[in-house]
């Protein structure tokens, strides 16, 4: 299916793109939120991360999987903005908004949802993206493999942390 | 034995939690404003293109009249016109070298002198 969008998007049809928009952006919105913990960064993240998809289509090698390879873009985008940010995101995170919102909120109805985003937003970046890759998107070691550029062990050891921190601090809620 | 299956049922409990907890870009505009920034960029290289071809263009006529222009004139000159030419061109050279010495000594003199008087 994607396969058929890029040959319309590469012979011409820029409207074509819009399917991978469609398809896409939520995925790579929660992705990049769970690297950069900040909405407003995450989109401006997504954003870059299409047209970066867009100018590179051409050198796409159909080998991999569109999804694969456009994630990879969101995962490098995202950290590159987060060393660029990295001292003005980490006192966001403290005063993050939504978070608060989301705390107080907690206060009164400690529902699981609102755990789980909280506590995927005080996770590390790289924890927090990789349950996003691997529960979110069922994607399997291999694939994550391929979007973060880590080894299939080191993906193990992070996920089997990931999963350690977020129970501890589901714990403590 | 039960373990595994407890692992496996938090494992699953914990993918659904993650699945309902999944944001969405909330923002109407966002297909919008990539579209349009995909147009902009495609339009701004469009142009970049076209002034391109256009100086290419322009350089290849430009390059070939000088040529041709070069060749027609040299073909109307004869050897002879061509070693005067030459010739004054040196001689004008050397005159300018000569001239260029000449202020120069000038200069240097016109130094001397007003250092002379002060002195005295």
């Amino acid at each position: 299916m994607d396969d058929e969008y890029i040959d319309q998007v590469l012979s011409g049809n820029t409207n074509a793109f819009r399917y991978f928009l469609d398809t896409y952006k939520d995925m790579a919105f929660n992705l990049a939120v769970s690297i950069v913990k900040d909405d407003q960064y995450a989109e401006e993240v997504v954003q870059d991360a299409f047209m970066k998809a867009f100018n590179g289509l051409g050198s796409f090698n159909r080998k991999a999987k569109f999804k694969s390879w456009f994630y990879r873009i969101v995962v490098n985008e995202s950290f590159q903005l987060l060393r660029k940010l990295k001292n003005r995101v980490l006192t966001m995170e403290i005063v993050d908004p939504e978070l608060s919102a989301i705390t107080q909120h907690a206060q009164v109805l400690p529902s699981k949802v609102d755990q789980i985003r909280i506590a995927m937003k005080q996770l590390p970046p790289k924890e927090s993206m990789i349950l996003n890759l691997f529960y979110l998107e069922d994607n399997n070691l291999d694939e994550i493999r391929m979007i973060t550029g880590w080894s299939t062990a080191n993906s193990k050891v992070i996920l089997h942390r990931a999963r350690k921190h977020l129970r501890a601090l589901l714990e403590t809620k | 034995m039960n373990n595994r299956r407890a692992d496996l049922s938090e494992e699953d409990d914990l993918r659904v939690l993650i699945k309902a907890a999944a944001r969405t870009l909330d923002d109407q505009k966002f297909d919008d404003r990539v579209m349009l920034k995909i147009q902009q960029e495609l339009e701004v290289k469009r142009q970049i293109a076209n002034q391109l071809r256009i100086s290419l263009q322009l350089f290849v006529i430009a390059s070939l009249s000088g040529i041709v222009l070069a060749v027609v004139y040299l073909i109307g000159f004869n050897v002879e016109e061509l070693k005067q030419i030459c010739a004054a061109i040196m001689l004008l050279f050397i005159l300018l070298i000569g001239l260029v010495t000449y202020i120069g000594n000038y200069q240097r003199l016109i130094t001397k002198y007003s250092q002379q008087q002060k002195v005295v």
